[in-house]
């Protein structure tokens, strides 16, 4: 093993949350498992709190909770039968790529801990206007979908549901042992991976593993590329022809996406299909879902958004990818490209690269910096707001495209604003913030 | 594995480690839960148990029911959360309490590359078991480990 691994490696041991964590059961274990089992009785035992990480996480662990159960409690409750969307806990916050991808990078993310101060600029508009909202529907005869999709992976057999979840169809392996696909009913989603499709490596003792096929790059060419992918995504949803879609080459993998154009705008559903370097498709996702078309509706101003909403997290939405700057070029290159010789000055004044999470943010007074328990603090001056259509997730399980604003300070913030009018758009509960040990809240 | 002393034996010798997985992986005050549902499918399905490997496998379960879990607390709300492969992985916000900058490339990794490396970065397993613990061939779990490392190091690289 290379000291570089074993660095990251150690590097990766030393930020493990759990590794002074002494969890104890109160009670006797496997008792309680066996009659858990038996499906009769509820395991409650205890585990004593050990550490005061700990305790920081539980308390973080109960904001998350607490968001999940106001979203319940929106759908039980329906405090406001009028609206058209109730949007889910799990929104995504206003804020730039590189800070959303930590607080709200999974379903227990949490609102971020924040004290910007968003400003509009003096080229935003003041002026309202309107807006389509359409919802991304499942399509309603998931089995029919999920066959067409199959018959053009070659995965022929009956669709199956899993035991354990009946909400998700597949067909294949059921596993990632082998071909499978499947896809969530509740929302149109589906994914296909064939894990054989991988290269065969060579692992010799500590060593870094070697692809055995690293040398013999097998890709289909461009156009077939394309012309696959748009049949496969095509199977199920909306239509793509081989010109939609784009192609990304890069040592590990070749990659096919297709993004949903609406009102000739690109959003941020997007659909990928994926070849190992031997020429296998080797994995796949997208969406058997159509798009509603379900009116019109008046929105705020831009200066309305950043000034009113921009600081509240549960007025954000998705943007397409494309806008976030991010940079997609970072597979393109080798590891060893990297690894072994410093970024060139052109790798870094390229302005892809730097985007990652190196830029400081614009304007700060004082910023995070390494240290996670101090609170952000920075005024951003907002330069530009583009209407465009941002995608939020309901607490029913449903996805739609609303009008918004895609904001930025022209530096490397970056966030997505829903605009449309009060009282259409019904918000989760928020999310009550319980500082963590060390962190202050103003 | 086909009595209960053997069970209990496995019991008692992977609570820790598999406590300790969930702790990594969800919000503290459902690591008792999940750790029982964990306990109850191995207990269900103690017979399938490959010998010798019963760790990785408990690790496989655990992952299951992460996934679950996380999907019910989101109800798959987001088509954006459920394209990706199903995701057990340690959050990002779990390792910023310790080395933001790592969290913050831990974070662009995908759902697989995190789950691989923290298999064998925090649960310590070789290629063989992670192979196991994910249900995939040892080739696909040494080149996504392989692939893994090196995007890590990028992107450390680039913040660096």
């Amino acid at each position: 093993m290379t000291n570089k691994i074993k660095d990251l490696e150690a590097r990766l041991r030393a930020a493990d949350s759990a590794k002074n964590i002494n969890l104890e059961f109160s009670t006797d274990p496997i008792e309680h498992a066996k009659q858990k089992a038996a499906g009769r009785v509820s395991i409650r035992a205890s585990f004593a709190l050990k550490s005061a990480a700990f305790k920081r996480s539980f308390l973080a662990g109960g904001v998350a909770t607490a968001a999940a159960t106001a979203a319940v409690l929106g759908l039980v409750v329906g405090t406001q039968p009028a609206a058209l969307i109730s949007l889910g806990s799990d929104t995504r916050g206003p804020i730039s790529e590189s800070s959303s991808k930590i607080a709200g990078m999974d379903s227990m993310a949490l609102a971020p801990y924040s004290q910007d101060e968003y400003t509009a600029g003096s080229d935003l508009s003041a002026a309202a206007g309107s807006g389509h909202i359409y919802e991304i529907r499942p399509l309603a005869d998931s089995k029919a979908a999920l066959s067409n999709l199959g018959a053009v992976l070659g995965l022929d057999g009956a669709v199956k549901s899993y035991p354990e979840d009946k909400a998700s169809l597949y067909i294949g392996s059921g596993d990632y042992s082998g071909a499978n696909i499947s896809l969530y009913t509740t929302n149109g989603s589906w994914g296909y991976n064939d894990s054989s499709a991988a290269p065969a490596v060579v692992c010799k003792g500590d060593a870094p593993c070697e692809q055995e096929a690293e040398a013999s790059e097998n890709y289909p060419s461009e156009q077939e590329a394309k012309q696959t992918a748009a049949t496969l995504f095509s199977a199920a949803g909306p239509a793509f022809k081989a010109s939609d879609i784009k192609i990304e080459s890069t040592v590990w993998q070749l990659y096919a996406t297709a993004i949903l154009k609406v009102e000739g705008q690109e959003t941020a559903i997007e659909w990928q299909a994926s070849w190992a370097r031997g020429g296998k498709l080797e994995s796949a996702w997208g969406h058997a879902v159509e798009v509603v078309d379900r009116g019109s509706f008046e929105t705020v101003s831009a200066v309305n958004a950043v000034e009113q909403r921009l600081r509240e997290y549960r007025w954000g939405g998705q943007l397409a990818s494309a806008s976030y700057h991010f940079n997609h070029s970072l597979d393109t290159r080798s590891f060893d490209e990297v690894t072994e010789s410093e970024p060139s000055e052109d790798s870094v004044s390229s302005g892809e690269a730097v985007s990652v999470a190196t830029a400081a943010p614009p304007v700060s007074a004082q910023s995070g910096g390494s240290e996670s328990s101090e609170t952000r603090q920075d005024k951003i001056v907002i330069t530009s707001a583009k209407t465009t259509l941002v995608l939020v997730n309901d607490a029913n399980g449903l996805s739609w495209l609303v009008p918004g604003y895609e904001v930025t300070d022209g530096h490397d913030f970056y966030a997505g604003v829903i605009s449309v009018v009060d009282g259409i758009i019904e918000l989760p509960e928020a999310a009550e913030m319980i500082p963590m040990d060390g962190m202050e809240l103003k | 594995m086909r009595t209960e002393q053997q069970f209990t034996t496995l019991y008692r010798e992977s609570l820790p480690l598999i406590s300790k997985y969930l702790f990594r992986r969800v919000e503290a005050n459902q690591v008792e839960e999940l750790c029982s549902q964990v306990f109850e499918i191995a207990w269900q399905k103690r017979t399938a148990a490959p010998a010798g490997f019963e760790l990785p496998w408990l690790y496989r379960i655990a992952a299951n029911v992460i996934s679950n879990h996380r999907r019910s607390l989101t109800r798959e709300t987001s088509l954006i959360a459920s394209l990706r492969e199903p995701n057990s992985a340690p959050s990002a916000e779990s390792i910023a309490l310790a080395d933001i900058e790592l969290a913050e490339a831990w974070a662009k990794l995908k759902p697989a590359e995190q789950n691989v490396l923290a298999l064998a970065a925090f649960e310590g397993l070789g290629v063989h078991e992670i192979s196991l613990a994910l249900g995939i061939s040892g080739n696909a779990a040494a080149v996504r480990l392989h692939r893994a490392r090196a995007n890590l190091a990028l992107l450390l690289e680039y913040q660096e």
